[in-house]
């Protein structure tokens, strides 16, 4: 076991008062608004008298839709905390431009010291690729995947409830960071061996590594559901060429998930014995090499890439056909190219250090390989494209995401495609050119994920957004990103390096201020965002959504209730077609309501994923502060609550078929109400009945 | 093979575990392991044999697992399952295999001989 240089005792471990950081006005300040916040909340939920139904229906719940839900909720929360470091990351460099540029706050120049400033771009890239960008992505998947196969739930929907509070407990973890001592100064990808305890002896890379840690562990049991989910849960006639793009993205993307997450977990995990051990698999001398955890960290890093861009094109596949008012072009050739970047994506990982000096023929191939990703990226580019070609094209506020997220993905396809070339890697390397390339491609899922939130917004809640305030939102957002990131390739092509809290040249302030303009122009889309959301909200009479809001969507989500009672489908839907919803619209079949029900069995809500849940949180609190006591009682109680889980009480509950019956009458529209089955020609199958094949 | 959710006994899958199998399982990897560790920590010998040493090891333990804790075999159950894994194999080559030679590279071009 390694020892500290500082405090450390039995009880408390190396937690003392000192370690909060009372005495930083912008930290205290954070503290106050998420207080405050948290009071609020509390408060509405006690005045209302809805902590029952905040027990019942949320906390204890393993419904995939609330899951859904809860991911995407804890995913736009972080997102907001990510989007505050972007902005005060701008706001430095802007102010701590050139030796002239005053300081404020205890800061030399700007108003951040470096090490705060070190913190700020480490929680920034962790915050938004591990706890926004895949919990956002993963409240997708989780909602509209057994939706869009005709299943009742996910293959194992308790698992299903642990791997979202594993990743919400990665999540509060690194805000604790904020409040009780420090997050990792060694950037999200925590260069080794600056991680290392001599050059980190602070607990901010223990922050770091336990919340992705446990964050991991609940991607990887999440991709282990959904991939059992689409291959086992299929509804009759849903063969593989039948599945919505979105579901095949999911598939693919969790295959990358399953695969690609361990290797994080032991690249994070030997971090740790080397910090908690005394091991030396990164330092370098006595045997380690610190390369090692760079290509280890990437062989992870480069799949988590298609990760996040998969479903967010998936999203896109989506979207424009509805609005096209065609089928997806090229279906087929959509479904090769995804599976074609999953298989990539496990040969590229160097291009993220061609500069280690791995010599011409190593850095050619993953050149090559590299450059390999352009052609299915290319295809599916085209595939959109010609998706519109001859369609009638309409632009609600989801088409003008999907479409702009199309232009984004060019923009940060090409610059990919320039720094697959190694001579100007070499030249760009660590330097803002890169930051610029690849935030064009999160943009993508930025947009996508906006996109796809007022796409399928009116099936979850069953209100559609506010229509108006929606476009601000996207001119406001696309304007600034547009200004923020064209500054941004401008200053990388001059050499500015990444990660500066003092930037040296005051004749590169004009464009660092460019940037900060674009900024306010996304906070502006922000202040936008927020009052949709209120219009939408206060209008939810006004806007109330049938079945099918858009009147040209095609998938099967589309065929329940908006929003989605808690038995998907009140009969599984039997499928013929590749856009099921379509089909069933083109041959008027889409007012046929079942005239027989049976009863619905459904698992049953329990409390154990919240518990082992806190009980990780627990654990991962004591392993950063070495509070050893705490860690073991904390895993001894985790393994005790899974044992006693597996002793008893009943994990499924029935939904009787007059209560379906009664359910379906409530929420059908009146015009519906009289259609029976018997509407339908000879010899097709709408409900139910055999395999899924 | 599809089997009742109300009798869990009678699934395949499940009614291949047994104590004695993962108790086998936990005893013979956490032994390999152990050797593994306790080579290494004596420096018990050259770098190159020791390198070769552990990775047999680590083999042994990597089947010790599919076989005693995962059931893995060639039977009409596990079929599936086998194959799936095999899936796997090549991403297990790519990476290790890739990682080695860029590491090779890279010691031969970097490094003092």
């Amino acid at each position: 076991m390694t020892e500290v240089q500082q405090h450390w005792d039995p009880i408390f471990g190396r937690l003392t008062l000192s370690q909060v950081p009372y005495d930083n006005l912008i930290v205290c300040f954070a503290f106050f608004f998420a207080a405050t916040l948290g009071l609020v909340i509390l408060g509405a939920l006690t005045y209302y008298r809805k902590w029952g139904y905040f027990w019942r229906e949320w906390l204890t719940t393993i419904d995939h839709k609330r899951i859904g839900i809860m991911y995407a909720v804890v995913g736009t929360v972080m997102l907001f905390r990510g989007f505050v470091d972007a902005i005060m990351m701008r706001t430095q460099q802007v102010m701590a431009a050139g030796p002239a540029s005053p300081g404020y706050l205890g800061a030399e120049h700007g108003y951040l010291p470096p090490y705060h400033y070190d913190q700020i771009y480490g929680s920034h890239g962790t915050i938004m690729l591990i706890f926004a960008a895949t919990p956002l992505l993963a409240g997708f998947m989780n909602f509209l995947v057994p939706l869009q196969i005709g299943a009742r739930d996910m293959a194992f929907p308790y698992i299903n409830a642990l791997a979202f509070w594993l990743t919400a407990v990665g999540a509060a973890l690194t805000m604790l960071s904020l409040f009780v001592g420090d997050f990792s100064h060694a950037g999200w990808v925590g260069l080794a061996p600056l991680t290392e305890l001599p050059y980190s002896p602070d607990v901010g890379v223990d922050y770091w590594s336990w919340a992705i840690q446990i964050g991991s562990v609940g991607t990887t049991l999440g991709a282990v559901n959904i991939i059992t989910t689409i291959i086992k849960m299929r509804a009759p006639g849903m063969t593989w060429m039948r599945l919505p793009l979105f579901t095949w993205t999911s598939l693919t993307t969790n295959v990358i998930g399953l695969t690609a997450f361990p290797v994080l977990g032991v690249a994070i995990g030997l971090l740790s014995l080397d910090r908690y051990f005394d091991t030396h698999f990164y330092t370098t001398g006595m045997g380690g090499n610190f390369m090692l955890y760079t290509d280890l960290f990437w062989i992870w890093g480069h799949p988590e890439v298609y990760f996040i861009i998969l479903p967010s094109w998936g999203i896109m596949s989506e979207i424009i056909p509805t609005f096209s008012q065609k089928k997806l072009f090229g279906y087929p050739v959509m479904v090769a190219a995804t599976l074609s970047i999953g298989c990539i994506s496990w040969t590229v990982w160097l291009h993220h250090f061609f500069t280690m000096g791995a010599g011409p023929i190593v850095n050619g191939f993953y050149s090559v390989a590299t450059m390999l990703v352009a052609i299915p990226t290319g295809v599916k580019v085209f595939d959109w494209a010609l998706t519109m070609v001859r369609g009638r094209v309409t632009f609600p506020t989801p088409m003008l995401w999907a479409v702009s997220a199309i232009f984004m993905q060019i923009i940060g396809g090409w610059t990919g495609m320039m720094l697959a070339i190694p001579a100007i890697n070499y030249m760009t390397h660590n330097g803002v050119f890169v930051i610029a390339h690849f935030h064009c491609v999160v943009m993508v899922t930025v947009f996508a994920v906006i996109g796809g939130t007022t796409f399928w917004f009116p099936k979850v809640f069953g209100f559609t957004l506010h229509e108006t305030s929606g476009k601000w939102v996207f001119w406001l957002l696309v304007g600034g990103t547009f200004i923020v990131f064209t500054a941004m390739f401008i200053l990388g092509l001059t050499g500015m390096p990444r990660r500066l809290a003092y930037v040296p040249y005051a004749s590169w302030w004009p464009i660092l201020a460019i940037e900060e303009l674009g900024v306010f122009v996304d906070i502006a889309a922000l202040g936008a965002f927020i009052y949709q959301m209120w219009v939408s909200i206060r209008d939810r009479e006004l806007n109330k959504a049938g079945r099918d809001p858009w009147g040209t969507s095609r998938s099967l989500e589309w065929m329940t209730h908006s929003p989605v009672p808690a038995y998907n489908f009140a009969v599984i839907p039997h499928v013929n077609a590749r856009d099921e919803w379509a089909w069933r619209r083109d041959y008027r079949l889409h007012h046929v309501m079942p005239n027989e029900f049976k009863d619905i069995e459904l698992p049953v809500n329990t409390p154990v994923p919240m518990f082992i849940g806190i009980c990780s949180a627990a654990f991962g609190f004591a392993m950063i502060w070495r509070i050893w006591w705490l860690a073991i009682v904390s895993l001894v109680a985790m393994i005790a609550i899974v044992c006693l889980r597996s002793f008893g009480g009943s994990t499924g509950t029935t939904i009787p078929a007059d209560e379906v019956r009664r359910l379906e009458r409530l929420a059908a529209r009146p015009s519906m109400r009289s259609r029976p089955e018997t509407a339908i020609p000879e010899g097709v199958v709408v409900l139910g009945g055999g395999d899924a094949r | 093979m599809s089997v009742d959710n109300t009798k869990p006994w009678e699934h395949p899958e499940v009614s291949l575990s047994s104590a004695g199998k993962y108790f086998t399982g936990y005893v013979v990897t956490l032994a390999l392991l152990g050797v593994s560790l306790l080579l290494v920590r004596e420096h018990a010998m050259t770098a190159f044999n020791l390198l070769a040493t552990i990775s047999v090891l680590a083999f042994l333990t990597t089947i010790a697992k599919l076989v005693f804790l995962f059931h893995l075999d060639f039977s009409e159950t596990q079929r599936w399952n086998t194959l799936t894994l095999m899936l796997n194999v090549p991403l297990l080559i790519l990476s290790v295999g890739l990682t080695s030679w860029m590491f090779q590279v890279l010691f031969r071009r970097v490094m003092m001989h």
